[in-house]
């Protein structure tokens, strides 16, 4: 993909998810822990597990080439809604600040839009809005049996306090993984400033070109694409392993981070992907079959049919929630 | 403690005389204005000797919340200046979140991050009316989403439309990517402080098992003396003395200090880190502490002033939330209960609660500019 290029920007650290996720899974899977190379791509191979693996019992260990859940999963993605700072027409970019009432209406609101699509595994952004968005669409569900967790990996201590001692309840659980690569876009010194104040400080033009552009950066900010580098990178090492494997993926994210994945899923070019615009709590759902990503719009809701009519897969799964809640 | 007790007896006068004062004279009452000039549009209450406690029905009025307020021991004289008062007094709200999913699925939860169900967001919003017009400065929650989460749904009730911002520490660049550029954004912001001092107590081994099976792998009587000791731990957990170590220090060492700086402080936690700061708030023995239930979603009130607490129950809230609160009469201590108790003195001259209510003066004002 030429818009990433380098994984420069990108930590040497462990993978953050499957770090997470296998210590809260606590079972002997012998998932590696990818290590991460500054200087080039890594592609996603066969041989390692995804942090996923329900089919799996804990006294099997992982063979070299896994088994597959299936042959194609669902992503769903979710942008926040209305955040505090929206409302006051503010520059927000990675300043932590909380939804509105009326972005947690829009959260339940794409919650019952995503009631019928299973989800296996979540990913945030390390910031409020995102994870509120996330939990309360969860909360709309109508598989109930199953209970998101975040996961906590910040240190040592974190991850032995969240344990699960219950393998059922772990069972029953959907793994939540924060990921600050998910984040919106850095807007550095524009971040806490008025819209208007800001057009008036550096000029309409100016303003116009940090956000709209995609390489100019605001002052001490990210460039759309260095915001695209890290949120496809974290993409493509993270999610798109459990999607191959056959799990469903729900991200509850931001204007710029999500739409730079989707610039990912879409091929699109960096001008058609300054252009477009994700509107808030309006889940769009991609099918991920075959290593290709097919987009399904946004799922009109519960109680029209055509939401169950993507695939075959997601019809039956539909049939089953039908009948266990009837 | 005389305080204690006092709830003690004026539990069983409510219980007793709750039928027939709900439906007694609301007419709020001005205060002897010997020292300064009261505004008569707020409800002030009845004044006798200090150390006295009396039961006063909270009112509500039309517009907005109405609580009590009290005096102080006769100190100054002096008109009592806002600015002076500021670094008087404090308010400190209390609120444990409400139902988790895993409440909802009677399993342990202790520190596994799990959120709210649509009934505890209810309840967090309902919480949230009912502190809507008190001041808040700065606000402290546990590094768990359902604290969180409870916090902010609160916030977005408040009067004062001031804007939390969660404060980001765990690294150089989560610091310096959250950085706010602009002062005057910052004088309209609300931080919010994540502390895991204030998580839930470790539940160890019991974390994500049900009732049941805990009482199966460990024993009917097992169970039962954790439930009421102190300082037995769980399996690879917490006891409530070790939880109430690393709350009670956290407050003292973070919490307090704002207080004393006149800074108003909510704290959105959960059951046991809450009652182990009350435990330090009320001097409560660790006997009391364990019979201490703390409902969900119904916040506290205390006012910090001259390094004493002060409990003043919960906030009322708008008038239907106050006779939900009156059939919800539970606990010894913390009822949910539409009837507030405080010290007060005839003679003194200063209003402890002033400042409070000068607060919500301005609140109206404002909103009936709009």
């Amino acid at each position: 993909m030429a818009t990433v290029v380098s994984h420069q920007a990108i930590t040497s650290q462990r993978t953050s998810s499957n770090f997470k996720a296998s210590h809260f899974l606590k079972e002997p899977l012998n998932v590696p822990i990818k290590l991460r190379q500054k200087r080039f791509k890594i592609q996603a191979t066969a041989s390692q597990a995804p942090l996923l693996d329900p089919v799996l019992s804990p006294s099997k260990t992982i063979p070299q080439s896994y088994k597959k859940k299936s042959n194609e999963a669902s992503l769903i993605l979710i942008r926040h809604g209305e955040s505090l700072w929206n409302e006051k027409n503010l520059f927000t970019g990675c300043v932590d600040v909380p939804l509105t009432e009326k972005g947690v209406a829009e959260a339940i609101q794409a919650g019952k839009r995503i009631s019928n699509i299973p989800v296996d595994l979540i990913f945030t952004s390390s910031l409020i809005r995102a994870q509120m968005t996330a939990m309360l669409a969860m909360t709309q569900h109508r598989c109930k049996k199953v209970v998101p967790i975040i996961l906590h990996d910040e240190s040592e201590k974190a991850q032995t306090w969240s344990h699960v001692f219950s393998e059922e309840t772990r069972k029953q659980s959907i793994p939540v993984i924060a990921a600050w690569q998910l984040n919106e876009r850095m807007y550095g010194e524009l971040q806490g400033l008025n819209k208007e104040e800001t057009a008036e400080r550096y000029g309409t033009q100016q303003v116009h070109e940090w956000r709209r552009s995609y390489h100019i950066p605001p002052p001490k900010g990210e460039s759309l694409e260095m915001c695209a580098e890290r949120a496809v990178a974290y993409f493509e090492d993270n999610i798109q392993q459990e999607l191959a494997f056959g799990n469903n993926v729900l991200i509850a994210a931001h204007g710029n981070s999500l739409r730079s994945i989707i610039m990912y899923l879409d091929k699109l070019t960096s001008q058609e992907v300054t252009s477009l615009e994700l509107s808030t709590g309006l889940p769009l759902l991609y099918i991920f079959k075959d290593r290709k990503f097919m987009r399904r719009g946004s799922p009109v809701g519960p109680t029209e049919a055509g939401v169950y009519a993507y695939t075959k897969r997601l019809a039956q799964y539909r049939q089953k929630l039908d009948e266990s809640l009837a | 403690m005389s305080t204690a007790i006092s709830y003690q007896s004026i539990y069983s006068f409510v219980s007793h005389q709750s039928s027939t004062i709900s439906q007694s004279s609301r007419q709020p009452l001005l205060l002897p204005t010997k020292c300064f000039k009261i505004d008569s549009s707020l409800c002030y209450y009845t004044s006798r000797r200090k150390r006295n406690l009396s039961k006063i029905e909270a009112t509500a009025s039309q517009t907005s919340v109405s609580y009590n307020t009290t005096l102080l021991s006769p100190s100054k004289n002096t008109i009592p200046d806002n600015s002076q008062k500021k670094s008087n007094e404090a308010a400190l709200i209390l609120i444990r979140h409400g139902e988790s999913s895993w409440n909802a699925k009677n399993l342990f939860t202790g520190c596994v991050d799990v959120p709210l169900t649509e009934k505890g967001v209810e309840e967090a919003i309902e919480a949230g009316k009912r502190i809507s017009n008190i001041p808040i400065d700065v606000i402290f929650t546990s590094s768990l989403i359902r604290a969180q989460m409870t916090a902010m749904l609160a916030m977005i009730q408040h009067c004062r439309k001031k804007v939390p911002i969660i404060l980001h520490n765990e690294s150089d660049k989560a610091k310096s990517w959250s950085q706010v550029f602009s002062e005057e954004t910052k004088d309209q912001s609300v931080p919010v402080i994540p502390a895991w001092q204030l998580n839930e107590r470790m539940y160890g081994e019991l974390q994500g098992l049900n009732r049941q099976e805990t009482a199966e792998r460990y024993g009917n009587q097992q169970v039962h003396e954790w439930r009421r000791s102190y300082d037995i731990p769980l399996p690879k957990g917490e006891s409530l003395e070790m939880c109430a170590e690393r709350a009670v220090a956290y407050f003292e060492e973070n919490i307090e200090p704002k207080l004393a700086a006149g800074k108003n402080v909510m704290i959105a936690a959960h059951g046991n880190s809450l009652r182990s700061i009350i435990m330090y708030l009320d001097k409560l023995t660790c006997k009391e502490v364990i019979s201490l239930e703390l409902s969900t979603g119904i916040p506290l009130l205390y006012i910090f002033k001259d390094d004493k607490f002060m409990k003043r129950e919960s906030p009322v809230g708008p008038i239907e939330a106050g006779f939900y609160a009156y059939t919800k009469v539970r606990h010894r201590f913390y009822c949910s209960t539409i009837f507030i108790f405080f010290e007060f003195s005839v003679l003194d001259g200063s209003l402890c609660l002033q400042r409070l209510a000068q607060y919500r003066q301005k609140l109206d004002d404002e909103s009936l500019k709009k």
